[in-house]
């Protein structure tokens, strides 16, 4: 309690100035959550406020869901899958960008972001378009140069329909992660490469010896950001599959979606939640622990 | 000294920035209370709601009365969570009308207003849908009224099948003989589907299911006898016909669907009657021809699912008189000619649903319009949980991966669960 009033008489003025957020935090994360906690114990009713209390029965239902099960095994395979290709396109791009002498250097870093500037339901919409094997120019331009014979369903079964929905957070995203590595990347002195080039380090040791180790820092944060990002998957998924085949890319929020406004079961989309936030808090933590381990050595 | 001068001049600017916000709040309030009572009013179409406020409102204008509505268009996709939110966050609107199978869940929440004394007294009401009806009736009381009808039926391309020289079908087997002849004998398809979509799926399917003799949900609303030989024979017939169909279409979306049709690429759909004003806006050279769907065989019934929006006067309203005499005003002979029957949708009143001057002018709206007389709607507290199993079924039945059978036996046990 001593320590209390002594930390308050010494530093009010910056309490003062970090009360607002810390209202509107309890507001607007902490309250809603401890209130969707409670949810997620009971039959509730929405007008009036209140609900029965189940007890662990709603958790019990969304463990027995095949769809809800489902759904977990194929978010943490598109996070699987997605992150390295994330990681790969981003690092590239931010490696041909970083290069002040290439010309054109300002319009590269133009086209590779701009995908990231449009809206997740227009790019659902425009890569649907595409992969249509109807109409689609996609399928209409491999048959026309006869690399194909029929269409490609990119969309008719669960591997052809993740592959597709990678392909367009690839797209839509590298243009933002090569930003965070680019930052990572100034952020290098000249004069490191310049002393491993008087070494006689080649361009691959530079890069494996000199350049990974120090944008671990940038690497650690894109990483942490996409696996998050990833679990938290729905745009993507709701407008070029919307779950389809038959539920097989249903990810953890576009079943919760689905379960909590058009199955209208609040309960179980409010335990379906919180076993999202556990998975997702659990990665982060895992993750921040894994790189500050590496930074330490 | 100085910095206890400065906290204390930080924690007055922030109790005044604080109280003018309050006063600003304050006196905006007490002003809107000198304004019309003004009701909010949601609604998934634009062009019919709106035209309908914008029609109230000149008739309250012209009799010099201080009522108003204000519309407000909710996506077709968020009419459940932005009502949802809106009744938790006790900013519902004052009337709603929402598609009709969400309806009774919103009844049983007790979401809406008891209408049954203003319903009794309406005058109208026995000429109203009688179908579209039922679903707002719960537990013995009026909760919600039919503001616009929606009905299923088959759209073909007239110049694909004046081409081929082809009638439009009347039976399943004359359906499965030009889809066929279409699709093997031209480089367009007899038809498509939208299987990632159970929700029309469902608005399309069921009605060949009811017309075979079976039930997604018995009349003692407890049961299922969609896995029956009837049930099962309506689903083959299905799975035989996506044969001519993409091969994509069991996980088509309705974009896909509807565009494969408008481009010209497909012959036949099954769809709804707001197809008729969207497809000659979007593709106006496009010759196109409404028919009842297919029967079984020559002499039997057809089926149509009638569907819909039905309007309900939210319980957290503070207007309940004045929003029922909007409800009626929407109801009115003249509000559904001359805005829903002018603007291609059926009207729920059944002296004016077939026949009236717009619809005299273009016939194919009589097609729709008479499945309004025949047609059915599912009621059931929970039909979108039931929608979602059927969802994953149909497609793995349309794209061959199971038999109509297996795929009717694995549905209908979680339908009995959800019905119990």
């Amino acid at each position: 309690m001593k320590s209390l009033t002594r930390a308050w008489k010494e530093h009010r003025v910056m309490y003062l100035f970090v009360t607002p957020s810390v209202i509107l935090s309890i507001s607007f994360f902490v309250i809603p959550f401890l209130h969707n906690l409670i949810i997620s114990f009971c039959n509730w009713n929405i007008i009036t406020n209140n609900g029965k209390f189940l007890g662990l029965e709603n958790y019990i239902r969304i463990f027995t869901d095949k769809i809800f099960l489902s759904s977990i095994l194929t978010t943490t395979q598109y996070t699987i899958f997605v992150v390295p290709f994330l990681l790969f396109f981003g690092l590239l791009f931010a490696l041909i960008v970083n290069d002040s002498n290439l010309r054109g250097n300002s319009l590269f870093q133009m086209i590779y972001f701009i995908p990231w500037v449009i809206p997740w339901l227009t790019a659902g919409l425009i890569w649907r378009f595409l992969y249509n094997d109807l109409y689609g120019p996609l399928n209409y331009l491999l048959i026309h140069f006869r690399f194909i014979e029929k269409p490609i369903l990119f969309l008719s079964t669960k591997m052809t329909a993740m592959a597709s929905v990678i392909l367009v957070c690839i797209w839509k995203t590298a243009g933002y992660n090569m930003v965070i590595l680019l930052a990572g990347l100034k952020s290098i002195p000249e004069q490191v490469y310049e002393a491993a080039a008087i070494d006689g380090a080649s361009g691959w040791k530079r890069f494996i010896s000199i350049t990974i180790p120090l944008i671990r820092s940038s690497i650690a944060l894109m990483v942490i950001m996409a696996v998050v990002g990833s679990y938290l998957a729905f745009d993507h998924f709701w407008i070029v599959t919307r779950g389809a085949p038959s539920h097989e890319t249903e990810t953890i929020l576009t079943w919760l979606y689905q379960t909590s406004f058009f199955r209208f079961r609040l309960g179980e989309g409010a335990a379906m939640s919180v076993v999202l936030l556990a998975i997702t808090g659990i990665f982060a933590v895992i993750q921040v622990r894994a790189f500050n381990l590496l930074k330490l050595k | 000294m100085k910095s206890r001068v400065g906290t204390l001049l930080m924690v007055i600017l922030v109790f005044i920035s604080a109280s003018a916000t309050l006063w600003a709040n304050g006196n905006s309030e007490n002003e809107t209370a000198e304004e019309p009572i003004v009701l909010k009013v949601w609604n998934r179409n634009g062009t019919l709601m709106g035209g309908a406020v914008e029609a109230f409102n000149a008739k309250m204008e012209a009799e010099g009365r201080d009522l108003r509505a204000e519309f407000t268009l909710v996506p077709y996709e968020e009419q459940s969570s932005k009502f949802l939110s809106s009744l938790a966050a006790k900013t519902a609107p004052d009337v709603y009308a929402i598609d009709l199978i969400l309806a009774p869940y919103f009844s049983e929440m007790g979401a809406w207003m008891d209408i049954t004394t203003e319903v009794n007294n309406l005058g109208f009401q026995d000429d109203l849908n009688p179908g579209m009806f039922r679903i707002g009736e719960w537990n013995g009381k009026q909760y919600c009224l039919p503001w616009a009808n929606d009905n299923s039926s088959l759209i073909y391309n007239k110049t694909i099948f004046t081409e081929m020289g082809l009638e439009p079908p009347t039976t399943w087997e004359e359906t499965l003989q030009v889809a066929k002849i279409i699709t093997e004998q031209s480089d367009k398809y007899g038809i498509t589907f939208s299987g990632a979509n159970s929700g029309m799926t469902m608005f399309t399917w069921l009605p060949f299911a009811w017309m075979n003799g079976a039930q997604l949900i018995t009349d003692n609303g407890k049961d299922t006898t969609i896995d029956s030989e009837a049930g099962v024979g309506a689903l083959q017939f299905w799975a035989e016909l996506a044969q001519y169909a993409p091969e994509g279409a069991p996980v088509y979306d309705y974009g896909d669907y509807y565009n494969g049709f408008v481009t010209g690429q497909v012959a036949m759909i099954f769809g709804g009657s707001w197809h008729v004003m969207s497809i000659s806006n979007d593709a106006p050279e496009l010759d196109f021809g409404i028919i009842p769907f297919p029967v079984p065989e020559k002499g039997n019934d057809t089926s149509a699912f009638m569907g819909g929006d039905i309007m309900g006067i939210t319980a957290q309203t503070a207007h309940p008189k004045e929003a029922m005499e909007f409800v009626a005003f929407c109801l009115s002979e003249e509000t559904q000619i001359e805005i829903l029957a002018k603007n291609g949708s059926v009207p729920v009143r059944l002296s004016v649903a077939v026949d009236n001057p717009y619809f005299d002018k273009d016939p194919r709206y009589k097609v729709f319009a008479a499945g309004g007389q025949f047609g059915r709607a599912p009621k059931a507290l929970n039909y979108n949980d039931i929608t979602t199993v059927m969802g994953t079924i149909m497609p793995k039945a349309l794209s061959g991966e199971v038999s109509p059978e297996d795929a009717l036996k694995e549905a209908a046990p979680q339908i009995r669960d959800l019905l119990q």
